[in-house]
């Protein structure tokens, strides 16, 4: 092992706030060498970002760090350094990266700007050297026109192309060490695959040491030499990622990957942690994860566990600190079996050539000079009790489909017929068929009205519908709701803010379900949340299908998340559904050369370091769709005729797909 | 029979509906309360100190709004009571009778004597001489030094000042615990230990003892002097000053209160419907603001004046029509400012129709009217509270430069602008009259300061994001 | 980018005849030419003959809208509103009630108006900035909270004593400069000195605490994270990464009152005797001379237009995100 690069030793990083005094990172110590990956893994709020900034002193000047703590970059301790020298180090010797490309970069100068202010401040370049360097840097994380880039504004670029340009910035001091604090997460697959091969290669290039932190174990599993998990503020496992992924110790860590949903999960319910993390105002004296652990003894509640080493990996258990290692963990309760059965099938809604269109308006008077086909042409039909899922980047329609099935942006044109009675034309008579369908929204903190209390929430169905007469009745069904969900009885008469995001998840599924719909369409309902999280609601929509027999539309870009639900799977690639068959079929042997691409990009937990970014360039503005294919710009089978008009449907197997490979000419 | 007739005048009646509704919101949701975002404005001590200041102008102008006319001793020939044409209100009970004019011309403040000279006749020869004050003459010994009977004076207030303190105390404790022990007995922890993020109790304590004595120690002076001298014909400017504040409050709370229905309704018309409303509402509020303010009321007073004189025979007193001339002015300027509250709220909502919650909703079928009223008002609520107070101290303040302009209040009617308007020339005088200036001064310094800080206090408690 | 302005010339045109239009509902029809001639002949020891020659004099006795006597078009322009108030968009005011050519005023009393508004302005905006800067740059420390302070304190005063006791102060007692009074020329320096500092004083409050607002907004977005990240101090941070982001609300903030500087301030310039538009539009308010306050409120409505069509185009100029797009 290479000598270290960075050396954190017993971190601890107290931010005051309103309530207190925040112990946001309590006791961290970890080490990274040249040419190593760290990779810093946990929840939200478990203080893996914090302690990132508290390396490059991001913070406000009002964070207090303990007093034996020490961040030594080299043999400099980072925080003994003043302002003016620790100045030297940022940009120069720590490059970093964060999670939000869009706000992240200056609006008003020009990508050249930003690249050529770091090289003027750490480097004694000439004017054209600079120039000349900043060009490089962005041919080297993978810009093809490097000019037109120099001169672009941020705002003209995508979120993966401001991505590579952070990175750029980044690099362009030659830093030892790069802090990427969730680089990937606001991108897409895709786009997620190809900034991670980018760094890797100019990690290898440069043998930096990269310090990634992550809540995705995918990403993880990709590219880390190292894992640390953090919960709660501290290192719970630490860790050479093989070994972390063959066999992880802590109780914690395992639940994590329990939770995970996958194709092979299916059958069985997911496991669940339940309860949430303690307040680290007040932490817990014993472990903190002890209230949630299935294997905690008294023992556990009263003193915290030190990070113990068992062999390759660090664990702070108590489990592991007994003089007699537990060889075995004890087995945990048996998995729910949940075999879906379908008793009766019938066509529940079909959807035929729906489209949506958003005109463009220029000129003098406001002509239309263009439309945005955010949906154009799009067939679907589901079953009663059966989930679709609708799979494919951000920006391909998929939410807008959603949107305008429910007559919550008007269809252009198509049909949507709901058991024989068409949607779309009846405007009048529609307020009534509201009943049967629903939809849950991506984002649990916009879905909730702040202003009103969990019983009227839930009862607002009830009321417009014209369920219920009485208040009494009403009130009845909201207690039922709330049972049903998961909810203690007495959420009814609090509000939204007082809820996680995952419990106003389900007070929004509770709301869906008031006026008992068939068909529930859900918009990445668990894609604001975290992982142990999402077992939670998944498992939630899994119970409910089962009892209620409820049909799902569920839209996702989640490949894993699909893959445990969904019953048939539709990839949709701008606006348009390029495949459709059952998942199983779909998820393993996909056809259409988009869906093996996204396929490919998903990291997977147990799948290693793999080659990756196998689909290049980005998905094209809905308002100038490539001629032929939408996806032969992008396709690495391109055959001529792809680009001259677009593919007609093919059946293959029970597949359906939109590609010239399966048409015989 | 009661010896005087109760006359409720416009502003007084919208005052009066302007309170109740607060008084009814407070009660209604009083169990909310607690979590509501603008109970921080009491936990922060500027804010809790400029609100308690802020109330005692508020019930000045209140005490200032009760008006009645007093029985007359002549009575018709058949017996019927006559009432005197003069409309007077409770605060011109109170503080009779420095509403009568005393002297013949310019006080200093404190003085005992005139300011100039003043020709008389002693022996058929004129003298000129400092004229002993009539208004002092009746109260103060004479050859008693000033500062003395000041001292002597105010603490002569003292026990009026504790009375009011313990009774007033009294009442609001009440109030607030609603006589549970338990709850007294927190409240007086807090007052003695404030807790690091409660409601600011002692702050309350102070100001509001303060304010009490103030009031009660300023009352007392004025019964024996001019505290802040006489104007040119003898008025006393202390009765001016104080006279002024209703004036200054109407027009700070009842312009926005005129216009924000308006701003309401077509504000979350135009933006939650879109379309054909939209773009009428637009040119309406874009036709009204592309006007300079400044033009549109002077104009629009112009005209009003012209109508008003037209019409004399509508108004009943002298004091009825400068009162009807306050309210048109409260209009015009709410039909001036309601403008940017409309694209504020057009703004807002827009953005509100596209959030899930209201998504939602739709999706449950609940009617576009619910919507509006269950989903969009009331998260359009806060919006309002701020430009409410915000807006208080511009108006106040915007009082002042259009009675100087001629286009503000009638200028019958006491207010701080008439006051600076007629002032500002007096310190051009040999020796300079400084004392109505410095009164107007610092009444209204106070008044919009405390509205300034309150706001901002406001401001920061329902809207995070524009702290600072 | 042309046909952009084009587009927005074009709807300034329904908004100019709105303003017209309710001007003239206001001065015509809410009191009837009638009132208006009692108004200015004295309503005793007049008579209706008086008033009517008053009436035709000034034109006023012509039908509202439409003039079913006339032919052809002048069914619709030989009447008071088309003589009024269209002939305003060609800028022609017509005459004073006291008969003196509007347009001919306007355009030598616009000069000392923009004499005093330019100089107020520019100096307000340099200190202003300079003051906000300092502000936000000690943020958290005593300055900057004295410096609130002293802002809402300053808010909290009517601009009409910071006239009277400059007024009081600078020129009674010491000295300095004249009460009042104007001369054209390089003299009219020693006239303008005590306006536009009362103005540039007046405006301090409201203007320090906006720009340290805006500064304060934009100090807590990402990029000056990622700023800070790359090794900046503080002050270059401030000065050039947030200076610039900030400036474009402020410029484009300042652009939309330029025309309007043409129109003066009604307030500096009858107190310091200033002749210009602003003097000029009190006098006629006092005179209640209403020709004279309908064109001013005409000229007011279009350059607030003018003023946003220049915000909207200085927007395309200094903002990327807005040419770009």
């Amino acid at each position: 092992m290479t000598e270290p690069i960075l050396t954190v030793k017993h971190l601890r990083t107290y931010l005051p706030s309103a309530q207190g005094l925040v112990r946001a990172v309590d006791d961290v110590s970890f080490t990274i060498a040249r040419g190593q990956t760290l990779a810093l893994v946990g929840e939200s709020g478990s203080g893996k970002t914090i302690t990132a900034h508290s390396i490059a002193q991001l913070l406000q000047e009002d964070v207090c760090y303990g007093e034996n703590s020490q961040i030594l970059l080299g043999d400099i301790d980072l925080l003994r350094l003043p302002e003016v020298a620790m100045r030297q180090i940022r940009g120069r010797r720590i490059g970093v990266i964060f999670q939000e490309p869009m706000t992240s970069l200056n609006p008003v100068f020009t990508v050249g700007e930003q690249i050529i202010e770091v090289l003027r401040l750490h480097t004694t370049l000439s004017r054209r050297a600079r120039n000349h360097r900043a060009m490089e840097l962005l041919h080297a994380v993978g810009i093809a026109d490097v000019k037109q880039c120099m001169q672009d504004y941020p705002h003209q670029l995508s979120g993966g192309m401001k991505q590579r340009v952070m990175i750029a910035i980044a690099l362009a001091g030659e830093p030892d060490l790069l802090i990427a604090d969730e680089p990937t997460t606001a991108l897409d697959v895709t786009i997620q695959a190809q900034v991670l091969s980018v760094l890797q290669k100019i990690q290898q290039e440069l043998s930096m040491g990269i310090l990634l932190i992550t809540h995705d174990l995918g990403v993880v599993a990709q590219v880390a030499d190292q894992v640390a998990v953090m919960y709660a503020g501290q290192i719970i496992e630490y860790a050479p990622s093989t070994v972390f992924f063959a066999n992880a110790q802590h109780p914690y860590s395992q639940r994590l990957f329990e939770s995970l949903p996958s194709l092979n999960k299916r059958n069985y319910l997911l496991d669940m942690i339940p309860g949430h993390v303690p307040s680290l105002i007040d932490p817990p004296p014993g472990c903190r994860f002890a209230a949630r652990c299935r294997y905690a003894w008294d023992v556990c509640e009263t003193q915290l566990p030190a990070l113990t080493s068992t062999g390759a990996q660090q664990v702070r258990c108590h489990l592991y600190t007994k003089e007699q290692p537990l060889t075995h963990l004890p087995v945990s309760e048996k998995q729910v079996v949940m075999e879906k059965v379908i008793t009766e099938s019938h066509t529940l809604l079909s959807v035929q050539d729906l489209t949506v269109h958003f005109p463009i308006r220029r000129g003098l008077f406001k002509r239309v000079v263009g439309l945005v086909k955010a949906v154009d042409g799009v067939d679907l039909s589901v079953q009663a009790g059966e989930t679709l899922a609708l799979v494919g980047e951000s920006g391909c329609g998929k939410t807008t489909v959603a949107k305008s099935l429910l007559n919550l942006v008007p269809a252009t044109s198509g049909k949507v017929v709901y058991l024989d009675q068409e949607l779309t034309h009846h405007k009048q008579d529609l307020r009534k068929f509201r009943s049967h369908l629903q939809i849950i929204f991506q984002d649990p903190f916009a879905s909730l009205d702040p202003r009103m209390s969990v019983t009227d929430i839930i009862a607002e169905g009830l009321l417009a519908q014209r369920l219920v007469a009485s208040d009494k009745a009403r009130l009845e069904i909201v207690n039922r709701l709330l049972q049903q969900v998961g909810l203690p009885l007495g959420s009814a008469v609090r509000y939204p803010h007082q809820f996680s995001g995952g419990q106003r998840q389900r007070i929004a599924i509770a709301r869906a379900l008031a006026v008992s719909p068939q068909m529930i369409i859900c918009d990445e309902p668990t894609s604001a949340l975290d992982v142990s999280v999402q077992a939670q609601i998944v498992n939630l929509l899994k119970n409910l299908q089962q009892e209620l027999g409820l049909a799902y539309i569920f839209i996702s870009h989640n490949i894993a998340v699909v893959s445990y639900l969904a019953d048939r799977v539709a990839v949709m690639y701008l606006g348009r559904i390029v495949e459709e068959g059952r998942a199983q079929q779909v998820l393993a042997t996909p056809k259409h050369p988009y869906t093996q691409g996204l396929l490919q990009s998903v990291p997977e937990v147990g799948g290693g370091h793999k080659i990756l970014a196998p689909v290049q360039g980005e998905l094209p503005s809905p308002a100038h769709p490539p001629k032929g294919c939408h996806f032969s710009p992008r396709c690495p089978h391109v055959m001529p005729i792809c680009r001259q008009s677009y593919p007609p449907k093919a059946v293959i197997d029970g597949q359906m797909v939109k590609c010239y490979l399966y048409i015989e000419s | 029979m009661m010896p005087f007739k109760i006359d409720i005048l416009w502003t007084d009646a919208v005052f009066f509906v302007l309170l109740a509704s607060i008084f009814i919101l407070i009660f209604f949701q009083r169990k909310q309360m607690k979590h509501a975002r603008w109970t921080q404005v009491f936990k922060n001590k500027v804010g809790m100190s400029s609100a308690v200041v802020l109330f005692f102008y508020l019930c000045i102008a209140f005490l200032d709004s009760l008006h009645f006319r007093p029985e007359l001793s002549q009575r018709l020939p058949n017996q019927e009571t006559l009432y005197a044409t003069q409309v007077e209100s409770v605060l011109d009970l109170i503080l009779s009778p420095l509403d009568v004019q005393m002297e013949t011309t310019y006080a200093a403040p404190f003085a005992t004597t005139s300011f100039a000279e003043e020709p008389h006749l002693v022996q058929g020869q004129v003298v000129y001489d400092f004229e002993p004050l009539r208004y002092t003459a009746e109260h103060i010994p004479p050859d008693t030094p000033t500062l003395t009977e000041i001292s002597h004076i105010m603490r002569a207030a003292l026990p009026l000042t504790g009375l009011l303190t313990a009774v007033t105390l009294v009442v609001i404790f009440f109030l607030v615990t609603l006589g549970s022990p338990t709850r007294i007995k927190a409240l007086f922890i807090r007052i003695i230990r404030p807790a690091p993020r409660g409601v600011c109790w002692r702050t309350f304590m102070i100001t509001w003892v303060l304010m009490l004595f103030l009031c009660t120690t300023l009352y007392y002076l004025s019964r024996h002097y001019h505290i802040f001298g006489t104007d040119k014909i003898g008025q006393d400017v202390f009765y001016q000053a104080v006279k002024s504040i209703r004036t200054g409050v109407m027009i700070g709370t009842l312009t926005t209160l005129v216009m924000l229905p308006f701003a309401l309704l077509m504000g979350t018309l135009a933006g939650y419907f879109r379309g054909v409303i939209d773009d009428v509402i637009q040119y309406t509020y874009m036709t009204l603001s592309s006007i300079p303010g400044i033009l549109l009321i002077a104009a629009s007073v112009l005209i009003l004046e012209v109508f008003m004189n037209q019409h004399a025979q509508w108004f009943a007193s002298t004091a009825a029509r400068a009162d009807a001339r306050l309210f048109a002015l409260c209009v015009i300027l709410g039909l001036t400012s309601w403008t940017s509250l409309c694209r504020l709220i057009r703004a807002e909502t827009l953005k509100l129709r596209e959030l899930d919650y209201v998504l939602a909703a739709q999706a449950l079928g609940v009617r576009n009217l619910m919507i509006i009223l269950k989903h969009i008002f009331p998260n359009l609520l806060h919006i309002i509270l701020i430009t409410i107070v915000l807006d208080f101290s511009g108006l106040v303040l915007a009082e002042a430069v259009l009675s100087y302009i001629g286009v503000g209040v009638d200028p019958s009617m006491q207010s701080f602008g008439n006051m600076i308007n007629s002032a500002r020339l007096e310190l051009a005088r040999e020796p300079t009259v400084w004392w109505p200036l410095a009164a107007a001064f610092i009444f209204m310094f106070v008044l919009v300061l405390a509205a300034n800080l309150f706001a901002d206090t406001v401001r920061d408690a329902l809207d995070p994001r524009k702290a600072g | 980018m042309w046909a952009y302005i084009i587009r927005r010339i074009l709807y300034a045109i329904p908004i100019l005849i709105g303003v017209n239009l309710l001007t003239f509902l206001l001065f015509f029809v809410v009191n009837t030419p009638q009132d208006m001639a009692v108004v200015h002949l004295g309503d005793r020891y007049v008579t209706q003959e008086a008033i009517d020659r008053w009436i035709v004099t000034n034109g006023y006795d012509k039908p509202t809208f439409y003039n079913p006597k006339a032919q052809g078009i002048d069914k619709i322009s030989d009447t008071l509103f088309y003589q009024q108030s269209m002939r305003l968009f060609t800028f022609n005011f017509g005459t004073s009630d006291t008969g003196r050519e509007i347009g001919h005023d306007i355009s030598e009393r616009m000069w000392p108006s923009l004499a005093l508004a330019i100089p107020s302005l520019l100096l307000g905006l340099g200190l202003n900035v300079m003051l906000a800067l300092l502000m936000v740059l000690f943020r958290g420390t005593q300055i900057d909270t004295w410096g609130v302070t002293i802002c809402v304190a300053l808010m909290s005063i009517s601009g009409l004593f910071f006239i009277i006791t400059g007024q009081y102060v600078l020129a009674k007692l010491f000295k300095w400069v004249p009460i009042s009074g104007y001369e054209s020329g390089l003299s009219a320096i020693k006239f303008l000195a005590l306006p536009v500092l009362v103005s540039v004083i007046a405006g301090i409050g409201s203007g320090v605490r906006w720009y340290r607002t805006l500064f304060l907004e934009e100090i807590n977005k990402d990029y000056v994270r990622t700023a800070r990240a790359k090794g900046l101090s503080d002050i270059a941070i401030l000065f050039k990464h947030v200076l610039k982001n900030a400036l474009i609300p402020i410029l484009t903030g300042v652009v939309v009152l330029i025309p309007s500087l043409f129109l003066g301030s009604l307030l500096l310039e009858s107190f310091f005797a200033i002749p210009g538009l602003g003097s000029y539009t009190i006098d006629a308010i006092r005179a209640q001379d209403f020709a004279i306050v309908r064109s001013m409120v005409f000229l007011g409505s279009v350059l607030y237009i003018l003023g946003l069509l220049l915000t909207d185009i200085s927007y395309t100029l200094v903002d990327p995100r807005v040419r770009l797009n």
